[in-house]
């Protein structure tokens, strides 16, 4: 047996986008334990719930983090108008929808590149980001923003799309998803990028259970839960929708879902296009939530499951606004899936988890 | 599939009892979380039922341990749940919450903070907005209790 060495991995490296750090405990070139640590990012966000009203608060949430920016604010909004009781226009639900599916493709295709970056294929990782843009083009006609989108808002959502602008996303899509399934090709069947993926990072089906492990970092190991099968919000109005799973657990198999969602994102997002109801974008919210009342919801954000729970107290102000995110949820089966691994593939690991650091503490 | 959460009250004592039943139902964990409120922290700890793709319904269990003082130790159920020690740790950092038995403990140090247990400091805002609720409260109901006498008056 070798000698134990403790390598600090972070919280500054080429291939976290975001400062985490992990004590690697390390024998030899194999990784015996990792135990990791956050902080670096916190900005005590929830705590502006208590000087920023409830309608304000929204533009908050959505600055939790870059990638996820319009996931947070729905979810916000979507909390708060349990909490208040409030049911928002149909075709305000699928707004959001159409606009949080094509936050997801942009986020997979963000992190596929990231991906590709971090063993080296860098002309995959550009093309990635070239195809991303194409979807930032979209959100700035749609939104008026690339990444903060202050689109979402509680009651429904602040601006609509026109025939034409569905048109333009239409036609986008279409052009995106051809390119998309070259570069699928690339990434899934060239045999360094397996060399790399495959067998690496093995978490099972029963220590993805036991860790509670959400999001694609879930599917890949087989486990058949997507808070989008439950049919909540706008996803109601889809005829079907079944998890991409795979069982091989590595991180081969968490590339191929994410690859894969981007397709059946894509296919979401074409259905409700071509079956979006006339009617308004959003009602008006009175008043403030009960002195007591509180809600809990949960949304299925790129990274897997966002829990949120809010409180009122009587006043403008939420009591209490809490936001669980699945980087959270998923660092425990990290540290499990980095166990037993070679140094040389700890990155990998760390990045097909997909982490968001910023939403992590908030 | 029809989904529903629900709110049920928990005791400090049986905190660990609960985590251990629902580990051993196969319930998953969600999240725990802390709420600052003028009679202690509230602590809710969120569970999922287990479900399958054909069940007609999903559910989401938040179980409220209320009123955890300053003087008391909670367990940590990271002996049932590792996960929950990023949210244990983060309670302890922001709510001062005393837990012990975490399995990856930082004893303080997973948030560096500038202020210690930052979430039970309430703001001045945040108490204005409260007088003022009170006040507008007090208001309806004296109101409403006049307008009741004059129609019993009449």
């Amino acid at each position: 047996m070798g000698k134990s060495t403790i390598i600090p991995f972070g919280p500054q490296h080429p291939v976290l986008p975001e400062p985490l750090h992990l004590d690697l405990v390390v024998e030899d070139e194999r990784v015996i334990q990792a135990i990791p640590q956050i902080g670096f990012v916190h900005r005590g966000l929830e705590k502006l719930v208590e000087t920023r009203d409830y309608n304000q608060f929204v533009y908050v949430a959505e600055r939790i983090c870059g990638i996820c920016a319009l996931g947070h604010s729905l979810g916000y909004a979507e909390t708060v108008e349990g909490l208040m009781g409030v049911e928002i226009p149909e075709r305000a639900e699928y707004l959001r929808v159409i606009w949080h599916e094509l936050s997801r493709v942009h986020s997979h295709i963000l992190w596929l590149g990231l991906a590709a970056d971090a063993f080296g294929f860098e002309s995959l990782f550009m093309h990635c980001w070239r195809l991303r843009e194409r979807v930032l083009d979209v959100f700035e006609q749609t939104t008026g923003g690339r990444v903060i989108f202050s689109v979402i808002k509680v009651g429904g959502v602040e601006r609509d799309i026109t025939q034409f602008q569905a048109h333009v996303i239409l036609d986008t899509l279409v052009g995106i998803k051809d390119e998309y399934k070259q570069l699928c090709k690339a990434f899934l069947n060239d045999t360094s990028v397996q060399t790399r993926l495959v067998d690496v990072g093995y978490l099972s089906y029963e220590d993805a259970i036991n860790y509670s492990v959400v999001g694609p970092f879930a599917r890949a190991s087989n486990v058949n839960y997507d808070v989008r099968m439950l049919g909540k919000g706008g996803y109601k109005y889809l005829d079907t929708f079944d998890p991409i799973l795979d069982g091989q657990g590595d991180c081969y198999a968490r590339a191929k879902v994410r690859a894969l969602e981007v397709i059946q994102s894509i296919e979401i997002i074409e259905e409700l296009l071509s079956k979006l109801p006339e009617g308004d974008i959003s009602v008006p919210v009175k008043g403030s939530p009960a002195d007591g009342a509180e809600y809990s919801n949960i949304l299925e954000q790129p990274r897997g499951e966002c829990y949120y729970y809010a409180r009122g107290n009587g006043t403008k102000y939420l009591e209490r606004m809490r936001m669980r995110t699945p980087t959270s949820q998923n660092l425990a089966g990290m540290t499990s899936a980095l166990a037993g691994c070679d140094l040389a593939d700890v990155n990998m690991i760390v990045l097909t988890i997909d982490p968001c650091i910023s939403c992590t503490e908030r | 599939m029809e989904y529903s959460q629900s709110f049920l009250p928990l005791d400090a004592t049986d905190i660990l009892e609960q985590a251990q039943t629902c580990k051993n139902a196969g319930w998953r964990f969600v999240q725990m979380l802390a709420v600052n409120t003028e009679t202690g922290i509230d602590l809710i700890y969120t569970y999922m039922v287990p479900f399958d793709a054909k069940d007609e319904k999903a559910e989401l269990v938040n179980y409220k341990v209320t009123g955890v003082d300053k003087e008391t130790t909670i367990p940590s159920i990271t002996d049932f749940y590792l996960e929950a020690f990023v949210f244990e740790n983060e309670i302890h950092d922001l709510f001062g919450v005393k837990i012990e038995g975490i399995a990856i403990d930082f004893k303080g140090n997973f948030y560096s903070l500038k202020q210690r247990e930052p979430m039970t400091i309430i703001s001045q805002a945040q108490l204005e907005a409260r007088e003022k609720a009170k006040k507008i409260a007090a208001a309806k109901a004296a109101k409403a209790a006049k307008a009741a006498k004059e129609g019993k008056g009449e």
